[in-house]
């Protein structure tokens, strides 16, 4: 579980500190710095698993306006049973157009199990308690030389944090842009699941017991739902398809492409997807408006869904949402508030209600 | 299909509250998507005020459906008796106007004493004592809570067998569990 999100020198996020639980609710007005925070875990999970470099992730004009300091740090604290820390340092100590990493260091427990710092890699013996690293060399700081790490029998303890991070979803659903063509698989999805087709596709050869759980779950949602195929229509080429119910005489069932669902079935497979492909262990799921295009009556039962799942199966999920519906089922128990004065640095606290109005109304009326 | 309709309403005071009656109604076979949670926008503390002044135009929107709905409303006695709370719901029904509720209907009128807690408690096998306050005791949490839902759905069956340590307040309530539609 992501315990701990610190951000210090990106955007409006100065010396920045949010304490997570299993399930929370993020509030705030536009330009609060909710979906920036999503950017900058999004930034550091693409680091980490070497899909991207500091200069493109963590730019010069990512830099928060009003300060001098080149250095932008961040750190993560996750409880995988044992506590670590990860903390990034990103500078640029010649031309502000190069951005490099200063430092990568993994903590475990108390024990240092990793550090990449001014261009000079530390690698640890995490069975032992030894404090000196067992091997130094020399890595490139315009690339993240965690990334470069693959497992060994002495680096288990490290090698839990990089799987963990693996498992850190920032997505913004967005039904436009999926399709429902797929060329190969792909075990991740993208931001805005615009890849579902090929995510699904790799998510049915992996877990298919999950698969079966949703498509029952997609029965009782969807009316007319009769299942969710892939079908083959050339090399290596796959349509996911919804086989539909329609009532006539005799009841017949259409396959449809998923492009040719509304928005709102598109997002409610999506929703119901993360829930059981994602939604387990120590996976962390951050969703921004996952509400959008869905129907009212659709909310709350997968609200309810999403919590039973966590009591049941574990992985903690946050909500970015400016949705009543959402807000006053979650905000009371799990609302944090994201607020900043006029252009200031973001400012969190745990949302406090209000003794007459719901929290919706709260919120609208600019009380909170 | 048809889109799924909500028919069964929780009218409660809380989370703990309505977490208890989900998972019993799921072990019923009942869907999140029939349930409609309504608990007070504010948390605790004014709950029982919430179910209170819910608790009349919650039995008159039953009532207008034609689909088989059921209302499913929770309210702590807290340090007041369980009559008092009994007496405080045919009093919402009569000064809004709307008829008493009737022997067989389908609106349940659960009456934990002290609070949900206790009877969390007492499900888990717990000797409780009802003029005590567990409302933040450590021994509820999501995993007892889905317990306890589980042994109210079998203490809720036909000829099932009640424990000594089953406290009255929930003994008393037991057959209101009879009124929720098969």
């Amino acid at each position: 579980m992501l315990k701990r999100v610190y951000i210090d020198n990106f955007g409006a996020f100065v010396n920045f500190e949010l304490a997570l639980g299993r399930q929370q609710l993020i509030l705030g007005l536009n330009g609060s710095g909710k979906s920036t925070l999503l950017e900058v875990l999004r930034a550091i999970k693409k680091l980490v698993t070497g899909d991207a470099q500091p200069d493109l992730l963590f730019p010069e004009s990512s830099r928060t306006r009003w300060q001098t300091l080149t250095q932008q740090t961040f750190e993560l604290d996750v409880d995988l049973g044992e506590s670590y820390r990860f903390r990034l340092e990103v500078d640029s100590p010649g031309s502000p157009a190069l951005r490099r990493i200063r430092r990568e260091l993994v903590i475990c427990g108390a024990q240092t199990v990793f550090e990449f710092v001014e261009g000079e890699v530390h690698l640890f013996d995490d069975r032992s308690e030894q404090k000196e690293p067992k091997v130094k060399y020399p890595f490139n700081p315009f690339r993240s030389a965690l990334a470069t790490i693959q497992p060994r029998s002495d680096n288990t303890r490290l090698m839990q944090f990089k799987n963990w991070i693996e498992t850190l979803y920032c997505l913004q659903l967005n039904p436009h842009s999926m399709s429902g063509q797929t060329a190969r698989e792909e075990s991740e999805p993208a931001f805005d699941m615009s890849n579902f087709a090929s995510w699904y596709r790799h998510m049915i050869q992996e877990q298919a017991g999950a698969a079966s759980k949703l498509q029952d779950q997609l029965r009782e949602i969807i009316p007319g739902f009769d299942g969710l195929n892939i079908s083959s229509f050339g090399p290596n080429l796959r349509s996911l398809e919804v086989d539909l119910a329609i009532t006539l005489s005799p009841l017949t069932t259409i396959p449809f492409t998923f492009d040719e669902l509304s928005d709102g079935q598109r997002i409610l497979i999506c929703l119901y997807a993360l829930l059981n492909f994602v939604v387990e262990g120590h996976a962390c799921l951050f969703l921004d408006e996952p509400e959008n295009y869905i129907a009212l009556a659709e909310i709350q039962p997968w609200l309810m869904e999403l919590r039973d799942r966590i009591e049941d199966r574990g992985g903690q999920v946050i909500l970015i949402s400016h949705h009543p519906e959402i807000i006053d089922y979650l905000a009371p128990e799990v609302g944090l508030l994201f607020e900043r004065d006029g252009p200031g640095p973001v400012r969190v606290r745990k949302y406090k209600p209000d003794e007459s109005l719901s929290p919706s109304e709260q919120i609208a009326r600019g009380w909170q | 299909m048809a889109a799924r309709v909500a028919n069964i309403i929780l009218l409660v005071e809380d989370l703990n509250q309505e977490n208890l009656l989900r998972r019993y109604l799921q072990k019923l076979g009942h869907k999140n998507g029939n349930m409609r949670p309504r608990k007070p926008p504010m948390g605790r503390g004014s709950g029982e005020q919430f179910v209170r002044e819910n608790y009349a135009s919650e039995v008159r929107a039953i009532r207008s459906q034609t689909t088989k709905a059921c209302l499913i409303a929770v309210i702590d006695a807290d340090t007041g008796s369980i009559d008092d709370r009994r007496q405080q719901l045919v009093r919402a029904l009569r000064d809004a106007g709307v008829a008493p509720r009737g022997p067989a209907e389908p609106i349940l009128n659960l009456i934990p004493k002290r609070n949900v807690e206790t009877w969390v408690l007492c499900l888990n096998s717990k000797v409780v004592d009802e003029e005590r306050d567990y409302r933040h005791d450590a021994g509820v949490d999501a995993q007892s809570i889905k317990q306890a839902a589980q042994i109210l759905y079998d203490w809720t069956r036909p000829n099932a067998a009640l424990p000594d340590q089953c406290v009255p307040s929930l003994r008393d309530c037991l057959p209101e569990f009879g009124r929720i539609p098969v």
